[in-house]
């Protein structure tokens, strides 16, 4: 009996730490999460899984392979076995192929506050929302998902009435965002502060894009320059950066201060009823509209350094697809340290619209 | 009084409570896991699969057990348990001096299987012992430790009783005679009278999963036994292990089984890979729910990362594992997040310094410290009150006298009797749960 069962030659071989049978092919033990390089050399191994950048691998799909953290395996829930540290989780894409929005937690805050939101006018416009949770109120998350969610729904499939519409989206937007706490919720302080968030809108209407903002969150107009792109911030920060900047002072300095991020308007139930930035601004065929929250340009503050890194996500001349540079814009910042949540959302003019207004 | 029950057939589930924001640098991670076995109690003893079980019950016969009621009370409760034992249960029943003997069968070679005819013999033989010798408890553990080992039984349970300390016996011989038999059979502990000593038995029951109590008056015994026989057989779900996961680097400080009482399982652990450690749990009774805190201390991560600090399984004796709780550390620099603690850790770690204060309180009064025993016990009526634990409450107040029980001001009983001191210690480890709705596990 005994010489007619062969072992195969593929035998799993054993890991060199603990003796647990290694899947062929493994890059790690499943168990003790120790490297196996094909000559052994297991520190190596471990370096190079390690530097491995966000954007080289999908983050957090289970399974997909290495803990950033340590070059352990990852497992199917997606916390490493070894070190326990929880991959990053993918990057959130919401895609409605002229426009869309992508957003990610970051790698500093617990939860992603930012939200983001897509309508389209009863013209055909796309509307871009982003909200950013303020991280000193609590559950700010509420009241930013909230408020996107109340602007798209005034926006979308309606004729879009310009700057009054805007107003009145963002008046239903502070409505929204003024969440009550429930009693006696232990996951609520008791000193009865609210949520609060920012929030930017943008319509990319025929002939001008309108934008109306609250607080931080951004717009911006892109257009095709040569060698390149050029952008134009088109909102108005609400913040105490943006009040020293325009009293004069140097806007890397103002940026660096103490109180650089600080917000002086907001909505919420804590804030006033909100007056936004209102403004419209000329745009045509070419041209494309980004919203984001500062987790994507605090990593590019100025125009010229949003440009470039815009440039070095889109060839100009290229195709801007929404979902994929969105998604692209959002994985750059967190490779640069995602030390706030980030939320782009993108719509580009197609090149040949019609003028219909 | 929601219960969150095991869905979908399978025997346990389990439910993390715990805040798992941690600030810049912390390390250590609290939870509380709730395991409950599936089914619904009031079924259990009619629906008690006949698995296979041995029991033994274990009767001090020593010659101070000649005193009084107590030899005879002792006899009595030692028959109403095998009176108990449904037909088909393995038993043995073994007598205690400064050796130990087997009563039944009388070589001692094998267990009995329990039928009419063996029940009567076994209670004759039982009447039959007299009082005499010392105390070697150790013995009368190696002997039921060896009667079991003869059994195939997958569910082994004993019933320990005794009048006096280990007198005859050196404590390094008990302690090791206690080792042997971790794993190996569950023991439930009591002392009849106030001549014997509670930590000893507290000592035995932690380490052998069963529970220590008093029967200060003998003629109470023999219901005690009935009531321990019927919470024996009510166990017939299968044996099941905590395995616990943490990560490389990590430390597991603390695993206490904290409801329904304090047991302290840290150091029964034993490693069952590179990263996870088992933990016995004995048996369970259908729909029987129990409470653990775990303290593992993990490398710190930079703010914003999470990490799983611990994962806990419950391991059936075929290797599946019936469900598992996460718990999770999450760094924030948020104080908002991290300092809030989660209410199940909080009561807990309220219940376990209310035993400690208790247990310390009683060891000062016994070394004639009035002065910490005072503090201790005042303490103790603090957090007693503060937690609702009437029945602890009520056993407090029969050693001191309770002047505010919420600034924990109190006076010392003059001759507050041994018994109701004994009784206060041996129950300072039963915990009550934590009143009020059930807040969502994760505390996220």
């Amino acid at each position: 009996m005994s010489d007619t069962t062969a072992v195969p030659e593929t035998a799993t071989s054993a890991c060199p730490t603990c003796g647990e049978a290694l899947e062929p092919g493994a890059r790690f033990c499943e168990a003790c999460g120790t490297a196996i390089g094909d000559a052994g050399d297991a520190p190596d191994a471990v370096a190079a899984a390690s530097a491995a950048p966000l954007g080289a691998a999908p983050p957090g799909e289970p399974g997909a392979g290495a803990c950033d953290h340590c070059g352990g395996t990852v497992g199917a829930d997606g916390w490493c076995t070894s070190c326990g540290h929880r991959a990053l989780e993918a990057v959130t894409v919401e895609d409605r192929g002229s426009l869309a929005y992508a957003t990610h937690r970051g790698r500093r805050h617990p939860r992603n506050e930012d939200a983001g939101a897509l309508a389209v006018t009863a013209e055909g416009w796309p509307v871009l929302v982003v909200a950013d949770g303020v991280s000193a109120s609590p559950n700010p998350h509420l009241a930013a998902a909230a408020a996107v969610a109340a602007v798209a729904a005034r926006l979308d499939g309606r004729p879009f009435g310009g700057a009054a519409d805007l107003a009145a989206a963002v008046a239903l937007a502070h409505d929204a965002a003024s969440v009550t706490p429930p009693d006696g919720d232990p996951n609520w302080p008791p000193d009865g502060a609210r949520p609060a968030c920012t929030l930017v809108v943008a319509v990319a209407a025929a002939g001008a894009v309108h934008v109306a903002n609250v607080g931080d969150a951004r717009v911006y107009l892109l257009t095709p320059a040569a060698g390149g792109w050029s952008a134009r911030q088109l909102s108005t920060d609400d913040s105490v950066a943006a009040e020293a900047v325009a009293a004069g002072a140097d806007p890397g300095e103002a940026l660096a201060g103490p109180a650089g991020h600080a917000i002086t308007a907001w909505l919420g139930a804590d804030a006033p009823v909100p007056e936004p930035h209102l403004v419209d601004h000329p745009a045509g065929p070419g041209d494309v509209v980004l919203a984001c929250s500062d987790g994507l340009w605090n990593y590019a503050p100025t125009d010229d350094a949003l440009a470039t890194q815009v440039a070095a996500t889109v060839a100009p001349g290229g195709e801007v697809a929404p979902a994929a540079v969105s998604e692209r814009l959002t994985t750059w910042a967190v490779d640069q340290g995602g030390v706030d949540n980030v939320c782009v959302a993108i719509a580009p003019y197609p090149r040949d619209v019609e003028e219909t207004a | 009084m929601t219960e969150t029950g095991p869905t979908g057939g399978a025997p346990f589930a389990a439910e993390t409570f715990q805040n798992p924001y941690l600030a810049s640098g912390a390390d250590t991670v609290d939870a509380v896991v709730t395991v409950s076995a599936a089914g619904d109690p009031a079924e259990a003893a009619t629906h008690t699969q006949p698995r296979e079980r041995a029991e033994v019950v274990i009767v001090d016969c020593s010659g101070s057990m000649g005193s009084g009621r107590k030899m005879q009370a002792a006899k009595e409760a030692a028959e109403a348990a095998i009176d108990c034992l449904d037909d088909g249960v393995a038993f043995a029943v073994v007598a205690g001096d400064h050796e130990a003997a087997a009563v039944w069968p009388v070589d001692g070679r094998a267990l009995a299987v329990s039928d009419p005819h063996e029940r009567h013999l076994a209670k004759a033989a039982v009447a039959q012992r007299e009082p005499a010798g010392g105390t070697a408890i150790g013995t009368w553990l190696d002997l039921a430790r060896q009667i079991f080992a003869r059994s195939p039984a997958t569910y082994r349970h004993a019933i320990l009783l005794t009048d006096g300390r280990n007198e005859h016996q050196k404590p390094a011989e008990l302690a090791a005679a206690v080792d042997a038999c971790r794993g190996l059979f569950q023991c439930d502990c009591r002392g009849v009278g106030t001549d014997w000593e509670v930590d000893e038995m507290r000592g035995i029951a932690t380490a052998l999963l069963g529970t220590v109590d008093i029967v200060a008056d003998p003629e109470d015994l023999a219901e005690d036994f009935r009531a321990m026989i019927a919470g024996s057989l009510a166990r017939s779900l299968p044996d099941v292990k905590l395995r616990l996961w943490s990560p490389q680097g990590a430390s597991i400080e603390s695993l206490r089984q904290v409801a329904p009482e304090v047991l302290d399982i840290s150091a029964t652990g034993r490693p069952s890979g590179p990263l996870t450690q088992d933990f016995l749990l004995g048996g369970w009774a259908p729909g029987e729910s129990r409470d653990y805190h775990l303290r593992i201390k993990v490398n710190p991560g930079g703010v914003g990362d999470e990490m799983l600090a611990g994962r806990v399984s419950l391991v059936l004796v075929d290797g599946t594992v019936a469900t598992q709780a996460l718990v999770k550390a999450t760094w924030t620099d948020d104080p908002e997040l991290s300092t809030r603690m989660d209410r199940h850790v909080a009561h807990y770690t309220g219940q376990v310094e209310l035993a400690d204060a208790i247990q310390a309180g009683l060891a000062a009064v016994k070394a004639g410290d009035d002065r910490t025993a005072t503090v201790k016990l005042g303490r103790a009526v603090q957090l007693a009150s503060a937690s609702g634990h009437e029945d602890t409450m009520r056993l407090l107040a029969k050693v001191v006298d309770v002047e505010n029980p919420e600034s924990g001001t109190v006076r010392l009983k003059a001759g507050a009797g041994k018994a109701a001191e004994m009784t206060l210690d041996t129950r300072s480890t039963r915990t009550v749960r934590l009143s009020g709705p059930k807040s969502g596990g994760d505390g996220a």
